[in-house]
């Protein structure tokens, strides 16, 4: 917690070729400031329990590395980051391995690298203005964010807290009109918060803009049509290790659904603790995209027994799965999942019969959907094309007597009222 | 009727106030006015109704449910991504059933893959709006229309809930337009909160209500019985260390962040 800078200009990053923002960069964003997003709930006032200067520090970080194996952990890091060019497989496996890259300033420096996040001529905000106009996806956005309080540390203060929902709205709304085509889901608010805590605001859009465009980008579809796709592969890999188990989910009808969360937002949603999750998001920025569902499929393996135990109720078995015990063993589950990734690779796994099948289900549904929004369109077409029609016969019915009334009235006024004739259409 | 809760409409008489008691599954206490609360054995077997629960997103229905099954107003509410599950065992006219609530997230994107997975097999439908917030209610004939194309059984129980009513200076549905609509689609209508207090009893009475009117009403789906209840045993194995974990296409596959421009 020494290292810490007032500097505001450390917050913008260099442009220079090497990426290396500054660590003490980092708690820029943990610094009240005045919030600009109007519709954000303000916060209770409360007794503030500040930092000598107001500042809020996520617990752990920065701290010197406690144990033995943290301080080599620290040691290889450096000597990563230290060869030239830059070791990125040496931080994969760094990443990877248990601890993971042990604390925030080497995660600031190392997850850049890990996903090749342009952190050079990071786009600036968009304007207030610009961010409200795109009011669907605004509106959405500050409910979530007014609905995000527990992802925050416990003991943050409610100015912090309320300055760093601000700059929330301000990322996830850079992101989205930058790239036009990415649709804003509930739960892409937690993968930025991870990132706001762990980094400032321009180096965190430069993650998160580079996981919306690749590891993410299903998940930002219009639809989650690619998403379901994806969550399905849990069931093949679970009935490769564990078919008794799989048979007990599929008989009781289960679905995916348990695991959205999980996928969605890289479990942030549902781990609570942000040093858990910190570690989590190591795993998976230096693993292949579908990482996130294998360590699912490690996740409903381990659960085996309790969802043994909830017996043949679906409701039972989704609760139990979306209740994360506090004493996961999270090494050991991010081990197991990779050992489902190297025993059944993706390429593998998308063969298997059972998600071809599952996948079927998918592309039917979706496709009646689209088939029903076609009917649903082709029915307020053709209402449309009723009304017209309608008013073209009153149209027509209005000429028609008008002409009629004309020509009487021509016929009429021909023989007595000669001077009335130019008010008659058919007049020469 | 009670003035504060507002229930608009009885459309029979089984809904006026049932004689219901209420026995919470956590051992949470029970939210006040409810009396007689007496512990119901978990091994009786119980009828089981299913109750979806649907609408806008931020309108509500999470903290209703949770207020409705943990007797409270959560502190700390976050956006519901995919469904909750929470159930509530209750005493009616001396049967004890359960209430199995399936809370769902009110995003259309999520509406469109997979509520239609919760509502096979549902005994009763739970529409909610938001009073302070018009779009809310407009779109309630959306969610009716997609309900009536999942669901097979056209008779089950649908109420119309309009929650935040504590809002009482940010009106903006006022109750004539939601009873005409409530009318038209042979829903009573409830406007209550989820957040004050003092109607506490009231978001129990209209759960109260449907469980009345689903104990009573001839079972049109399968009424399951309770089964067993969980209990925490885990089971670990060893495993081997990591080995090539690492992506090894470049981070960009798939990545189509180069031709994108806006
Ligand atoms: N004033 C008031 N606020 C409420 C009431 N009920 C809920 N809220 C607030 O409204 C917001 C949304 O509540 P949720 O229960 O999360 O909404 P939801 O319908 O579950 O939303 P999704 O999960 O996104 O579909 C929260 O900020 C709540 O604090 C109420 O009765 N009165
Ligand atoms: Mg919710």
């Amino acid at each position: 917690m020494d290292s810490v800078s007032d500097d505001e200009s450390s917050e913008v990053i260099e442009e220079s070729s090497t990426v290396e923002p500054t660590p003490t960069s980092t708690d820029s964003n943990l610094r009240p400031t005045s919030p600009r997003h109007r519709l954000l709930d303000p916060e209770p006032p409360r007794s503030s329990q500040e930092d000598e200067d107001g500042f809020f520090r996520v617990p752990d970080d920065d701290v010197v590395p406690s144990s033995y194996v943290e301080k080599n952990k620290v040691v290889a890091i450096e000597k990563a980051l230290a060869s030239d060019p830059v070791d990125i497989m040496a931080l994969k496996n760094l990443a990877i391995s248990r601890g993971g890259l042990v604390n925030k300033s080497l995660r600031q420096r190392v997850w850049p690298l890990l996903i090749c996040a342009n952190t050079n001529n990071v786009t600036p905000k968009p304007s207030q203005e610009e961010m409200e106009a795109c009011s669907k996806t605004y509106n959405q956005v500050v409910m979530d964010v007014n609905r995000s309080s527990s992802r925050f540390p416990p003991g943050i203060d409610d100015t912090v807290r309320m300055a760093v929902k601000d700059k929330l709205v301000d990322l996830i709304m850079r992101v989205m009109l930058k790239n036009k085509q990415l649709k804003y889901y509930q739960g892409f608010h937690d993968v930025c918060i991870t990132f706001l805590l762990c980094m400032d605001e321009d180096l965190a859009f430069a993650m998160v803009e580079k996981l919306a465009m690749s590891y993410m980008r299903e998940y930002l579809d219009d639809t989650m049509e690619r998403t379901s796709l994806l969550l399905n592969t849990i069931y093949p890999l679970v009935n490769k290790c564990n078919p008794e188990l799989c048979e007990h989910m599929q008989r009781n009808d289960l679905g995916t659904i348990f695991a959205l969360s999980w996928v969605i937002t890289w479990f942030s949603h549902v781990l609570g603790d942000i040093k858990r999750i910190m570690r989590v998001f190591d795993f998976f920025l230096a693993s292949h995209r579908m990482m996130p569902v294998y360590l699912s499929a490690a996740f409903v393996l381990y659960r085996e027994q309790d969802i043994f135990d909830a017996g043949d109720e679906m409701g039972y078995i989704h609760k139990c799965l979306s209740t994360m015990p506090s004493d996961l063993p999270i090494e050991y589950l991010l081990e197991r999942a990779g050992d489902l990734y190297l025993q059944y690779p993706p390429t593998e796994i998308s063969r298997d019969p059972m998600l071809i099948r599952l996948n079927r289900e998918v592309f039917e549904h979706f496709n009646r959907i689209d088939s029903q929004n076609a009917r649903r369109l082709a029915r307020a077409n053709s209402d449309a094309r009723g009304r017209l029609f309608v008013r073209m016969t009153m149209w027509t019915v209005t000429a028609v007597i008008g002409v009629a009334i004309a020509v009487l009235y021509h016929a009429y006024s021909e023989n007595d009222w000669h001077h009335l004739g130019a008010l008659s259409p058919f007049s020469s | 009727m009670d003035s504060e809760l507002r229930e608009i409409e009885h459309r029979d008489n089984q809904l006026k106030s049932p004689q219901t008691r209420a026995v919470s599954t956590d051992g949470n206490t029970d939210p006040a006015g409810l009396q007689n609360v007496r512990v119901i054995e978990k091994q009786a077997q119980k009828r089981i109704f299913k109750i979806i629960v649907i609408g806008d997103s931020n309108v509500g229905k999470t903290c209703l449910t949770y207020r409705f099954c943990s007797g409270k107003f959560p502190d700390k509410t976050e956006a519901t991504i995919g469904v909750d599950f929470r159930e509530k065992q209750l005493e009616v006219d001396g049967e004890n059933l359960k209430l199995q609530l399936w809370d769902t997230a009110g995003q259309e994107r999520f509406r469109k893959s997979m509520v239609q997975h919760y509502y096979r097999n549902v005994h009763a439908v739970i529409f909610v709006y938001d009073i302070t917030k018009m779009s809310s209610f407009e779109n309630m004939s959306q969610w009716i229309e997609e309900c009536d194309r999942h669901n097979l059984n056209k008779n089950i129980p649908r109420i119309l809930v309009g929650n935040k009513c504590d809002e009482v200076d940010k009106v903006a549905v006022n109750t004539n337009m939601a009873q005409k609509f409530a009318d038209a689609h042979g829903m009573p209508l409830f406007e209550t909160s989820a957040k004050d207090d003092d109607k506490a009893n009231h978001v129990d009475a209209i759960f109260m209500t449907v469980s009345h009117k689903l104990k009573n009403a001839k079972p049109m789906m399968p009424v399951h019985m309770s089964s067993l209840s969980p209990h925490d045993s885990v089971n670990l194995r060893g495993s081997p260390q990591h080995r090539g974990l690492q992506s090894a296409v470049g981070v960009g596959a798939g990545d189509k962040s180069s031709d994108c421009s806006c």
